[in-house]
This record gives structure tokens, C-alpha cells and sequence, in this order.
């Protein structure tokens, strides 16, 4: 069982990641209510909104999106465990390390070369949704993907610095029962 | 994994796993590292390299020799739909076999590089160099674009050839799309599509409220108008939609393409006439500095090629509806037609809705302007010489 040390950047990185993350998560029970609001709308009183139907992608996007980075840090995203589970600790971390740095950090850097210029020209054209009665503001939730891949990249990071410092003790382990701030004077 | 092949490879003795015996690492810490940072830089420059994969053209053209033309070209419209999906491949055919294979146009299916509703947009960023597509599925970002596709109570589809051909048509839908580094071509043409498929009659213009209705362009915003809500969903995906209930009815094309996708089959009221698309125009939108950088004859010779695709694309559209209109009887399918009064008061909402667009866009307003011109001295012909409908 691998258990990965923490280091003064990760820690406090996955703090707060975990936190936002347990916040965007009443998104999914905001969705769930336009969801039931929208069915009641249309099939009890024949009013269909294209608005309400438009936001649930939209809600729909950010929680999944954003919720990447908070699976990512709470290590419970899958993992092909059949193989991983017969390797030492030691083997898992250089997989860790390989697949961070050759397969993850290449991906998010694609992702975001790709999807900026997708926002600025939506920005620049104010595009709105081609449904007549749709959102507006397009360029908004094109913004959630770059947005939430750079979160992502700064979990990844914060993993990063976990796995360097398990097999190459650089940077320093946090021993986290310490109190943080005598911590990070420390490290600085 | 490279590293961990040691632990099991050099010796297959069954017992030995129980050994325990530590295996040393073959990799020194230090050198495995320089070794990750370069795999990473490699990929990373492998990665950014791939997006530049459209060659300069010049650098191979001598005054002989012109360089081939290989594009990749999504299409909007699933090449098995008569009419409104096989123009494009015949287009490509017929400029295949007029260069004798040098201009190759690679049609893909919709979807299969890049979304539907974003074709012009993957031209524009050069990820395609060209696309063949309705311009008013890009209306979310250009609002003039479905003047220049599909205009509700619009032009006869050679009225439309002939302000675009004869007056300012085609210098203005160049001009619209400049900003956006693509360089529209007309390549097709049909006519008037079917009103839509509903499941019941509609007798009077309340009837389209709360109705949840597919409905493309600017059609769709006077429906929206009306109370319906109104959806865009690409042709793929509207049988689904509609036998699932998502969408209670639905408009897409020509009576022979709506059979195909099977609208038929769930919504037995077809509606007529096509007030919403009197003509609808389908254009090869290809990126501005792959176009620049063609030779002038081998401009001239996909020009060519669309223009003849135009006149094709509406005669086979023409010639393909009469027989399956034939056939609904025996599928159940009751073809109907609009009263007058609905059209006229359709046609005053129609009126509303444009001039609400012209005040809203420069292009719009001005793209309508010139297209009012000319209908206003074309009337006068039209009237005069045209034999009336029921004659």
C-alpha cells in the first residue's frame, strides 16, 4: 500500500481543493431540482423553458468538471487496480511519477492550448446559445473547461510534489501532526 | 512498465516468488529522473507539433507542376440523405475526376472529426481547411448567417442564385464571414423544406404553444415567439429525440430525407408549405489562407465545381419528393397544408422577428436591405411572367 508523505505545497493545495470541491458539490442537488422543476413544467402545465433545460448542461459541466480535480486529490478517481495492486510501493510511485509527467501533465497542457482560443473568440463574438429562447453568455461555461484544467494542473502538481518527495526526498516531507505554521516557517 | 519487469522476467522458477528476496533497482534515482523530464519535453514538443500539420503550399508549386490538393472536409449533412447529404460527395467526385485526382476532397461523415454545429469554427482555427455545412448553424456567433442559408417566407431557391450570382450576394457573404478567416462558396441548393412533423393537427396558431419543437434559423425564433420551445438538435440526433418524447415535434428537410430518418414513423401530420426555408443553401466554407495560397486555377476549378453542384443538388432535390409523397398514404402519413390565415399571420411574426434582428446586427440589418432591393424590382418580373401556382 502506498501511502504518499504530504508536502508543505500539497497540503495546503489539497486542503483547499477538497474544500471547493465540497462546496461545488451542491451543484449536482441544484441540478437535480431544475431537473424535477423542468419535467413538472413540461408535463404538468405544457411549459417547456429551453432555458432550464440549457442550464442543466451547463450545471451538469461545471460539477464534472470541476469535479475532476477534487476526485484527482481525494485519490478517488479509478485506477487499474488488478496490475497496481501487485506492485511494491516503490514500483507504484514510479508509475505514478511516469504517468504524471509523460501522460497527465502533456494531456492538461493539450487541453489548454486547445480550449483558450475556444473562449476568446466565443468572448469576442458574444455568442449565445442557436436556440431562440437559450442562454446567452456562451463564452461562460466555455470558460469552466480551461478553468477547471487548471485546477486540475495545480492538483496534479501537488501530487507531484508527493510522489518526488517519496522517492527522491525533494522537496521535504510535512510531518502533518506538526503545527502548521511553525511548518512553513520552516520551509521558508 | 519497463521498471518493474525485472521482478518477474529473468526467471520463470514458480517457487522462487516466495523468496522474498529484495530486488535491487536497476535505475539510479538521478538518471531516471533526466530521463523523465526528457520523455515529457519530447511528448510535450511532439504534442504541439501535431497541430501544425497543413504544409505551406507555395514551397512545392513550380509554374508546371501545381501541388496536390488533399483536404479533409466534414460535412454537416450524413452523405447517405438524398439531395441534401450526396451533393457534396459528388462535387468532390467530379473535381477528383477533373484533375484527374490531384484536388481530392476526403468527405467525413458528421461528427466524425468535429461537431456539426462547430464546423466553421474548426475552418476558421485551420483544424480543417475546409467544410461543407449550413451557415446557419452558425448563428449563435454571426446572427446574419441564416439570411444567407434560410429566410422565412424568402426567395424561390433561383431567386436566391440570382442575388447571389447576379447582384450583391456573394460579395456579401464573403464580406460577413471575412472577419473570421473563412471563405464561403455556395455548393448546394434545395428547396422549400417540409413545415415540420407534429402529432397532431395544428389548426390555428395557438397550437404551437408549448409545443417542444426542433425548428432551425430564423423560423425557429418566430415559433419561439408563438410559445413554442424551440430546440436545435443536428439531424442525427432528432429521431431519437422525438420517438423518446424529448421533442414533440420536429422540422429537418425535404420530405425524402425526413423519411430516411424516420419521422414517418412517429408523427403522422406533415406540414406544408415550407414557409420557414423557402430555399435552403448549403455552402463549402474553406479557411481564408489555405484558399489564398491555391493556385487561381485551381480556385477557378472548385468555383466551378460548386456552381455546378448548386444547379445538381436542386434538381435532384426537385425530383426526388413527388414519390415519396406519393407513398405516405400507405404509411399513414397525412400530408397537410396551412391555411392561408395561419401563413399570413406567420408572415407578420416572420416580419417582426427580422426587423428585431436587423436593429440588433449591422450585417443583418444590411444583408436584408439588399435582398429587400432586389426583390422589389424582381417582383415585377416575377408577377409578370411566372404562370400563377394553381394555373
Amino acid at each position: 500500500m502506498l501511502v504518499l508523505p504530504h508536502t508543505a505545497f500539497s497540503w495546503r493545495v489539497d486542503e483547499t481543493i477538497r474544500r471547493v470541491g465540497e462546496y461545488l458539490s451542491l451543484v449536482w442537488l441544484l441540478l437535480l431540482a431544475v431537473i424535477v422543476i423542468n419535467v413538472v413544467m413540461r408535463y404538468l402545465f405544457s411549459q417547456g423553458r429551453i432555458e432550464f433545460e440549457e442550464i442543466q448542461w451547463h450545471l451538469y459541466a461545471v460539477g464534472f468538471l470541476f469535479g475532476l480535480s477534487y476526485a484527482y486529490v481525494s485519490d478517488s478517481h479509478i485506477r487499474v487496480d488488478v496490475v497496481r495492486e501487485r506492485l511494491t510501493p516503490q514500483t507504484q510511485a514510479w508509475v505514478e511519477l511516469y504517468g504524471i509527467i509523460a501522460l497527465l501533465l502533456p494531456f492538461i497542457i493539450l487541453v489548454l492550448v486547445a480550449s483558450v482560443p475556444l473562449v476568446v473568440y466565443s468572448y469576442q463574438q458574444a455568442e449565445v446559445s442557436q436556440a431562440p429562447g437559450g442562454l446567452g453568455y456562451r463564452w461562460l461555461i466555455k470558460a469552466a473547461l480551461p478553468l477547471s484544467f487548471m485546477v486540475l494542473a495545480i492538483a496534479v502538481l501537488s501530487r507531484l510534489s508527493r510522489v518526488c518527495c517519496y522517492l527522491f526526498s525533494v522537496p521535504r516531507a510535512l510531518v502533518v501532526e506538526t503545527h502548521r505554521d511553525a511548518v512553513v516557517g520552516e520551509h521558508i | 512498465m519497463p521498471e518493474d519487469a525485472p521482478e518477474a522476467a529473468p526467471d520463470n522458477i514458480p517457487d522462487k516468488s516466495t523468496d522474498n528476496t529484495p530486488v535491487s533497482n536497476p535505475w539510479n534515482n538521478t538518471t531516471a529522473l533526466i530521463a523523465v523530464a526528457f520523455a515529457f519535453f519530447a511528448g510535450l514538443l511532439g504534442a504541439l507539433a501535431l497541430r501544425h500539420d497543413v504544409r505551406p503550399e507555395q514551397a512545392v508549386r513550380d509554374s508546371e507542376v501545381r501541388a496536390a490538393i488533399n483536404w479533409r472536409v466534414p460535412v454537416a449533412f450524413g452523405t447517405n440523405l438524398p439531395a441534401l447529404g450526396d451533393n457534396i460527395p459528388e462535387v468532390a467526385e467530379s473535381l477528383r475526376k477533373a484533375s484527374a485526382g490531384r484536388v481530392d476532397l476526403q468527405v467525413f461523415e458528421p461528427g466524425m472529426l468535429i461537431p456539426v454545429f462547430s464546423i466553421t469554427e474548426g475552418v476558421r482555427d485551420n483544424k480543417i481547411p475546409a467544410g461543407y455545412t449550413w451557415l446557419g448553424y452558425d448563428a449563435g456567433k454571426i446572427p446574419a448567417t441564416p439570411l444567407v442559408s434560410a429566410v422565412p417566407f424568402g426567395m424561390e431557391p433561383w431567386e436566391f442564385t440570382a442575388w447571389y450570382y447576379e447582384d450583391e450576394g456573394k460579395a456579401l457573404t464573403q464580406a460577413l464571414y471575412a472577419p473570421h478567416q473563412v471563405h464561403p462558396i455556395l455548393c448546394g441548393i434545395i428547396g422549400p423544406e417540409t413545415a415540420g412533423w407534429f402529432r397532431s393537427p395544428i389548426d390555428k396558431l395557438e397550437d404551437f404553444q408549448g409545443l417542444k419543437i426542433r425548428f432551425a434559423g430564423l423560423g425557429g425564433v418566430v415559433l419561439q415567439k408563438l410559445g413554442a420551445s424551440v430546440t436545435m438538435l443536428p439531424g442525427g440526433e432528432i429521431f431519437q429525440a422525438l420517438e423518446k418524447g424529448a421533442i414533440d415535434a420536429t422540422e429537418f428537410s425535404l420530405p425524402v430525407v425526413d423519411q430516411m430518418l424516420g419521422f414517418d414513423r412517429v408523427a403522422k401530420f406533415n406540414y406544408f408549405p415550407g414557409w420557414h426555408q423557402t430555399f435552403t443553401a448549403a455552402h463549402l466554407v474553406v479557411n481564408q489562407a489555405v484558399w489564398a495560397a491555391l493556385d487561381p486555377a485551381d480556385q477557378a476549378l472548385i468555383e466551378m465545381a460548386c456552381t455546378a453542384g448548386v444547379i445538381r443538388n436542386l434538381s435532384r432535390a426537385e425530383a426526388l419528393q413527388g414519390k415519396v409523397m406519393a407513398g405516405f398514404a400507405a404509411k399513414g402519413v397525412t400530408a397537410k397544408k396551412f391555411p392561408r390565415v395561419i401563413l399570413e399571420q406567420l408572415r407578420e411574426v416572420t416580419e417582426q422577428v427580422l426587423s428585431e434582428e436587423a436593429q440588433k446586427d449591422p450585417d443583418f440589418a444590411r444583408i436584408w436591405a439588399s435582398q429587400k432591393t432586389f426583390l422589389a424590382t424582381y417582383r415585377l418580373w416575377k408577377d409578370h411572367a411566372y404562370l400563377p401556382r394553381d394555373f
